[in-house]
């Protein structure tokens, strides 16, 4: 299980550091290497994740305002998404409280909840 | 100390309190007891946390509620306890470890945990393998005493990691790890969870999240195999999901260089 862990976070590591190279060398306003969102595409309505392609390349150069400004969801994404990067890596008590009392039911409705709301307003507001 | 929910002798739930209070709320080491993280009620003479608070003259005085250890003949007790739970309503069943459930139900936690949790999770199954009552489609508390008859020797009860169940004998003070102590709590995955509904793929990462936020709290109230099974879910779900926005992405990649290649041929 251990082993089997290790696997895990050596390949979730690489992708990430992979793609990571590749949303900092590669500018995704001006390259075309990167996909175009289906929804956008097909709808002509922005997804909730729209911009965040434009976002990673701006905050890995360290421009965290033009990150939040293609992709204001990113604010309530990525902390949640550190709770529970945090909550699965660590295996002690401080593990034990984050997914126990912050990572609730409750909080994973309200994550889905802001999503579609953010969603709906992004597109009425166009941001 | 931790808070902790009782069990009062009207068989009503009370509490949380503070552990240091509870001898003053008539609490013995009879008194059946949860705090959080406890996968299900035990005797307050069991949790480890609590056995300081009683003194030794506490031990022999008038217990609340009448308890196994006092009584000299199991088989009364057998007999006397399940009738409390047999008027709990059926209907109450499922709707444990429902959403949201912090707690385990007074009495009800036990079968099911026993029952659903997958065979690979009990490497140490004991020599109750196929006569366990356990094993059984979910035994009502009314069906408890033949654990009694079946039950050859107390002595192996202490290999399965100690559980002690209401109409089961209790071991006195079995220093042994909760059963959630020996198993390894699932994963929520929700970090892949929430990365899914960042990579486009929003109706498989809502269902992701929904799945993995229900692992821990499914955990704490006791409901191992439900815990167990939103990890599984939560996990397909969030491979599925976050793997197809990276294969999606990862083809458009490829796609976009083999027709750059084309054109420059
Ligand atoms: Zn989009």
């Amino acid at each position: 299980m251990t082993r089997r862990r290790t696997i895990i976070t050596i390949t979730v590591t690489a992708i990430a550091l992979a793609a990571a190279a590749v949303y900092f060398f590669n500018n995704p306003e001006q390259s075309n290497i990167f996909p175009r969102c289906p929804i956008k595409m097909l709808t002509g309505y922005d997804c909730p994740s729209c911009g965040a392609q434009r976002a990673l390349h701006a905050a890995l150069h360290g421009n965290i305002a033009d990150a939040i400004r293609y992709n204001l969801f990113l604010v309530v994404a990525v902390p949640f998404f550190l709770l529970a990067l945090a909550a699965s890596l660590l295996k002690n008590r401080v593990g034990r409280a984050i997914s126990l009392h912050i990572l609730t039911p409750r909080a994973g409705f309200a994550y889905i909840a802001l999503y579609i709301i953010w969603w709906i307003t992004r597109n009425i507001l166009s941001i | 100390m931790k808070n902790y929910h009782i069990i009062g002798k009207d068989g009503k739930q009370a509490g949380p309190f503070p552990g240091e209070e509870l001898v003053n709320r008539g609490v013995t080491r009879d008194t059946f007891v949860w705090c959080e993280g406890m996968s299900n009620w035990q005797k307050a003479g069991e949790v480890t946390e609590l056995c300081a608070i009683f003194a030794p003259a506490a031990a022999s005085t008038q217990p609340i509620q009448p308890k196994p250890a006092q009584q000299p003949a199991q088989a009364a007790f057998g007999q006397q306890q399940p009738q409390t739970f047999q008027q709990r309503p059926a209907a109450q069943q499922p709707a444990q470890g429902a959403f949201g459930q912090q707690q385990p139900a007074f009495g009800q936690q036990q079968p099911q945990a026993f029952q659903q949790r997958p065979a690979a999770q009990q490497p140490a199954q004991g020599p109750f393998g196929q006569q366990q009552p356990f094993g059984q489609q979910r035994p009502a508390f009314g069906q408890q005493p033949q654990a009694f008859q079946q039950r050859p020797a107390q002595s192996t009860f202490g290999q399965r990691p100690a559980q002690p169940g209401f109409g089961q004998p209790v071991q006195p003070s079995t220093g042994l790890p909760n059963p959630a102590a020996g198993q390894t709590k699932p994963d929520s995955w929700l970090w892949l969870a929430i990365c899914s509904t960042v990579l486009c793929c929003i109706p498989l990462g809502v269902v992701s999240i929904i799945f993995a936020t229900q692992v821990d709290s499914k955990w704490a109230a006791g409901d191992f195999a439900g815990a167990e099974d939103a990890s599984k879910k939560a996990k397909l779900w969030g491979i599925i999901a976050a793997g197809s926005g990276l294969l999606a992405g990862l083809l458009y990649f490829i796609f976009i260089m083999a027709s750059g290649l084309l054109a420059a041929l």
